[in-house]
């Protein structure tokens, strides 16, 4: 499904070039639940942003569903993220202005799903997530686990084939940590790719696979 | 379907965004409201100047004739709005392509009497045809009948409700009479008709026939309607020949032929004897460059809120873009933000302007009614405009942002690391509109500096105007004028009269009479000269206090049988005459005229040059003299402590005196209020439109160093931990809008000097702006500038450090 060739990243400054990630190679398959771990600054959410399409890769080959998409337009880009991809961040990034019903209800409209379809498919992940009675509420009314559930259910609300999580568990503690990564694994099960940034050993075992970056380079 | 789910969800997020953080959105609200109302209210102005004299049915070949005479051999110009050539009506026989012409004459102080009433009226007398060229409308009255017999008259609708209140006027007999008129006539009413409209250059209250439409006018205006497709050119070139038909050939190379549009008379036409004060181009233009500043500094300061906002919101933008908005998405947001701010505006603008309007009035002296046809439709579509001016602006920098910004750094730990929020003040793309709108606003500041200067030097130099409150009897009628002696005596018996004088002109008006004159011992070709005579009373130049700098003055007041008569001269006479007022002085000097006197008189004095008339005319070469009957306006100086017992006492006076006739006051300082009508409405206005900007300018700065502030809090914070002085910190915390107004003005400076040397190029005696005025207005900006920020910056540069550190 994704395939990283000679992937590079670096910034430019005045006398120097700073890379954040050198020569990466990786190949993700359809259905595996990959976890990306290394220290500080090895680049890991640079990582993750070039495979999200939010970040170009300053060198190398990004081939996603077998199509090159290292060099894309906005608006091809805005195609992936809609149709393919969801995203979970540390900070849950909901948009405060909405409700948690609005927050897992927008994709779906960007998506030009009609009213009643997605009235349904909405109502159906609050069930899931267990949140039916916290739907009118926004997200500053919520704790950071339950602002995390929103999160995931915004993030597969379009039935996405590749999700990406930035730390999903960085601000929860233990146990709601642990409900989330059961989530995400189950999701795993249910035929979607994932991929996560984690610092968390623990956490990074739920994944089928363990990519280890040091210094931007994938450590074998 | 999709895009209407997708713009209401937004609409929701908008409505939340502003109700959650309401002083950004509020702040540029209210600035767009300033901006939107005074757009509203100055086009509201500027059309209706434009628009003067365009309702007539044929107003794009209607035509004012005047003929201009310039005869270098006497000295005599005349450049006058009417004409005393009766010999013009015969133009549209004589000439081919005039297809119709109407003569207006005006009555010289106008008065009318129907049974006790009595007033002063704005009486003309016209040809019939006037009620087609003009499109008056008759309420009452046959347009094919009226005027076309003798001693008829239409009145205007407000002069039927004074007279006759609810009676019926038609076949009611009106007296009429005049400063030349020897008797009183009767006139029968046979119309009445709907007062002209505002914008019009004549505002007739009672039209009268022409007693012999064969016989030529004495003093007229002539209006033309040429037939279509005739051009002026066309008619002009026919001009010489038909002239030489009535004068000799010596007389019509003197005279020089214009045709006016009717409605170009308001702006562009400065004749003398205007019928009444005309507005100005030039006027226009600077009243349309001060609303674009206002409109500049609005914009702009709307630009930089919604720049602020924009990227204070755009983590929502960033979440927009991952949940799958596509472009269309942000267009729409942005569109529907800009609708809402735009649309919010334009309508509270819009409300304000309607309810705003009489107080409006009453400032600049202006007269919009909203029943007036069309006005509400113009406010509409100034609103509609000022809707759609915005709109854009309102929606740029979200668009801008998002192509800069798209999809960067939503998942690093500091989400705006790189956005220009960061740096606020020091952005360089609030720096620079944050400085066009202080450009603005400093020539704002000295438009107000300009027209207060030029207005005060008007009022300086106006006679008697300004210092003290003196009455000007406007109408000494001509038929009981020999009893002025009388009527001045009986006022200086009271101690509540300090002193009367008179004049033939009311103070400020225009002295246009030439006559010839001969003074023994002037080099012979001087013998056809003219000059400008002004008969005044003998006490005039002490009563306004004008210095003799030669002679002495009039001995006293000799009436019409001084002998031998008096004259004095003003220094521009005696430039005039090439000599110096030492060698005047006592020579013998006569005026060749049927009413004066055959015997050489004598100048008895030089008087220091003054403005007798209207400031934005040149000071002429005066020979003042006396002669009762041609004293029409006197002048009291009265106990101004006891203003209301001193106007009844000149009141009683006048009709103990003058008995049936209309005691027409007015006070001398609101004449020249009328006079200098232009200068101070502009005045007002520009003070208007540089406070509005001034505040819209200065929100706009608050809300940019409030931003600023807080994303410096954490710096400030930790200089203050290493040891920085509040003084200091202040210094470094002003330093970037210090250096931003500092710029704008050193960038207005130039812009100013040219753009006020144009503007006082349009003034004979225009106002000297000084280097302090410009040093004093940046002054005066800078402080304002550090004012607004001030409390901010002392509250930012007095927190406690720990705090600071904390709140970060």
């Amino acid at each position: 499904m994704i395939q990283l060739k000679n992937i590079y990243k670096y910034y430019n400054s005045k006398f120097q070039r700073t890379f954040v990630l050198k020569d990466v190679d990786l190949e993700i398959k359809e259905g595996e639940f990959v976890s990306i771990m290394g220290p500080s600054g090895a680049g890991k959410s640079t990582l993750l942003n070039i495979i999200g399409l939010l970040d170009p890769p300053s060198e190398g080959e990004y081939l996603l569903l077998d199509k090159p998409v290292h060099q894309l337009k906005d608006k091809e880009k805005t195609l992936y993220h809609r149709n393919y991809m969801g995203f979970i961040f540390q900070a849950y990034h909901l948009i405060e202005e909405m409700n948690v019903y609005e927050n897992i209800e927008t994709p779906l409209i960007y998506k030009g799903i009609k009213a009643r379809e997605r009235k349904a498919m909405v109502a159906d992940l609050l069930d899931r997530f267990n949140i039916v009675a916290k739907q009118d509420l926004f997200p500053s009314q919520l704790s950071g686990g339950q602002q995390q559930l929103v999160g995931i259910a915004r993030a597969i609300a379009g039935k996405p084939r590749l999700l990406l999580a930035d730390e999903p568990t960085g601000n929860l503690h233990t146990d709601q940590g642990k409900e989330i990564m059961a989530l995400l694994r189950k999701l795993n099960q249910d035929g979607t790719t994932v991929v996560q940034v984690t610092h968390n050993e623990g956490f990074a075992h739920y994944g089928d696979r363990i990519v280890r970056l040091v210094d931007g380079m994938v450590s074998l | 379907m999709m895009m209407n789910r997708i713009a209401l969800t937004q609409l929701r997020l908008i409505l939340r965004k502003y109700a959650a953080n309401p002083l950004f959105p509020a702040v540029s609200l209210l600035g767009l409201v300033i901006g939107g109302s005074v757009f509203l209210l100055v086009s509201l102005w500027l059309v209706s100047e434009l628009n003067y004299d365009k309702q007539y049915p044929d107003a794009d070949r209607t035509y004012r004739l005047t003929v201009e005479i310039n005869n270098d051999e006497t000295g005599f110009h005349w450049d006058f709005a009417r004409s005393w050539y009766g010999w013009l009506m015969h133009l549209p026989a004589e000439v081919p392509g005039v297809e119709s012409m109407v003569r207006l004459e005006c009555w010289r102080e106008g008065v009318a009497r129907y049974n006790e009433a009595i007033a002063a009226e704005d009486i003309f007398t016209a040809d019939a045809a006037v009620i087609d060229m003009f499109q008056v409308q008759l309420r009452q009255g046959n347009p094919k009948t009226c005027l076309s017999g003798p001693n008829q008259v239409i009145i205007s609708e407000s002069t039927a409700k004074k007279y006759f209140g609810e009676i019926n006027p038609i076949g009611e007999i009106f007296f009429l009479y005049c400063s030349s008129c020897k008797e009183q006539k009767p006139y029968r009413v046979c119309g009445v008709y709907n007062d002209f409209p505002v914008n019009t250059h004549v505002h007739p209250g009672i039209i009268a026939s022409v007693s012999d439409p064969q016989k030529p006018a004495e003093w007229a205006y002539y209006y033309l309607t040429l037939g279509k497709n005739i051009e002026p050119n066309d008619v002009l070139a026919h001009f010489d020949a038909f002239a030489s038909r009535y004068v000799d050939d010596k007389e019509r190379k003197t005279l020089t032929p214009h045709l006016q549009k009717i409605g170009d008379i308001h702006l562009q036409s400065h004749k003398d004897r205007e019928l009444e004060h005309n507005g100005s181009m030039q006027q226009l233009k600077v009243l349309a460059a001060l609303l674009l500043f206002v409109l500049l500094v609005t914009l702009f300061n709307y630009f930089n809120m919604r720049y602020i906002i924009v990227l204070r919101d755009l983590k929502l933008y960033r979440l927009m873009a991952f949940t799958g908005a596509r472009q269309s998405g942000f267009f729409s947001m942005a569109f529907l933000e800009s609708v809402v701010y735009s649309g919010l505006a334009s309508g509270i603008a819009w409300v304000l302007v309607v309810f705003l309007l009489p107080v409006f009035n009453r400032f600049m002296g202006t007269s919009f009614a909203l029943n007036t046809p069309g006005l509400l439709l113009q406010i509409l579509i100034s609103t509609g405009s000022f809707f759609l001016v915005t709109l854009p602006v309102g929606m740029a920098p979200l668009l801008i942002i998002r192509s800069r910004y798209y999809l960067q750094k939503l998942v690093s730990a500091h989400p705006e690391a790189e956005t220009l929020t960061n740096r606020g003040m020091r952005s360089r793309v609030l720096k620079l509109m944050v400085g066009v709108q202080y450009v603005a606003a400093f020539c704002m500041i000295m438009a107000v500096v300009i027209m207060n200067g030029q207005l005060q030097l008007f009022n300086r130099n106006a006679l008697g105007g300004g210092k003290e409150q003196l009455l000007c009897i406007k109408k000494l009628p001509i038929q009981v004028i020999d009893k002025y002696p009388v009527f001045k005596e009986q006022l200086l018996k009271s101690s509540l009269i300090k002193d009367v004088t008179s004049s033939m002109e009311n103070p400020g008006d225009e002295i246009r009479d030439m006559m010839g004159f001969e003074m023994p011992g002037q080099p012979a070709d001087s013998g056809n000269k003219l000059i400008y005579v002004s008969p005044v009373d003998a006490n005039f130049f002490t009563f306004y206090h004008i210095p003799i700098v030669a002679g002495s003055n009039f001995p006293e007041f000799g009436g019409n049988n001084s002998q031998p008569e008096k004259f004095i001269l003003n220094e521009a006479a005696v430039n005039y005459l090439g000599l110096s007022a030492e060698e005047v002085v006592g020579k013998p000097f006569r005026l060749n005229n049927f009413y004066t006197s055959a015997e050489f008189g004598q100048i008895v004095g030089v008087v220091k040059d003054f403005q007798p008339s209207s400031m934005t005319q040149a000071i002429l070469p005066y020979v003042y003299f006396q002669k009762t009957f041609w004293l029409f306006s006197s002048q009291v100086r009265f106990d101004t402590t006891r203003t209301t017992e001193s106007l009844q006492y000149i009141r009683n006076t006048w009709f103990e005196v003058f008995p049936g006739y209309p005691f027409d006051y007015d006070f001398v300082e609101v004449m020249y209020q009328n006079i200098y009508r232009k200068e101070g409405q502009l005045q007002k206005m520009s003070l208007l439109l540089c406070v509005l900007s001034l505040i819209i300018a200065a929100l706009g700065i608050f809300a940019i160093t409030g931003i600023t502030y807080r994303i410096r809090t954490k710096e400030v914070g930790i200089r203050k931990v290493n040891g920085a002085k509040v003084l200091s910190l202040i210094v470094w915390l002003t330093r970037d809008i210090l250096k931003v107004v500092l710029g704008a003005v050193v960038v207005a400076v130039p812009l100013t000097v040219v753009l006020s040397r144009w503007w006082l190029s349009g003034y004979i005696h225009a106002y000297s702006v000084t280097i302090t005025m410009y040093f004093l207005s940046g002054l005066a900006l800078v402080s304002i500038a550090l004012l607004t920020v001030g409390w901010q910056t002392w509250k930012a540069a007095t927190r406690n450090p720990v705090n600071a550190l904390r709140y970060e």
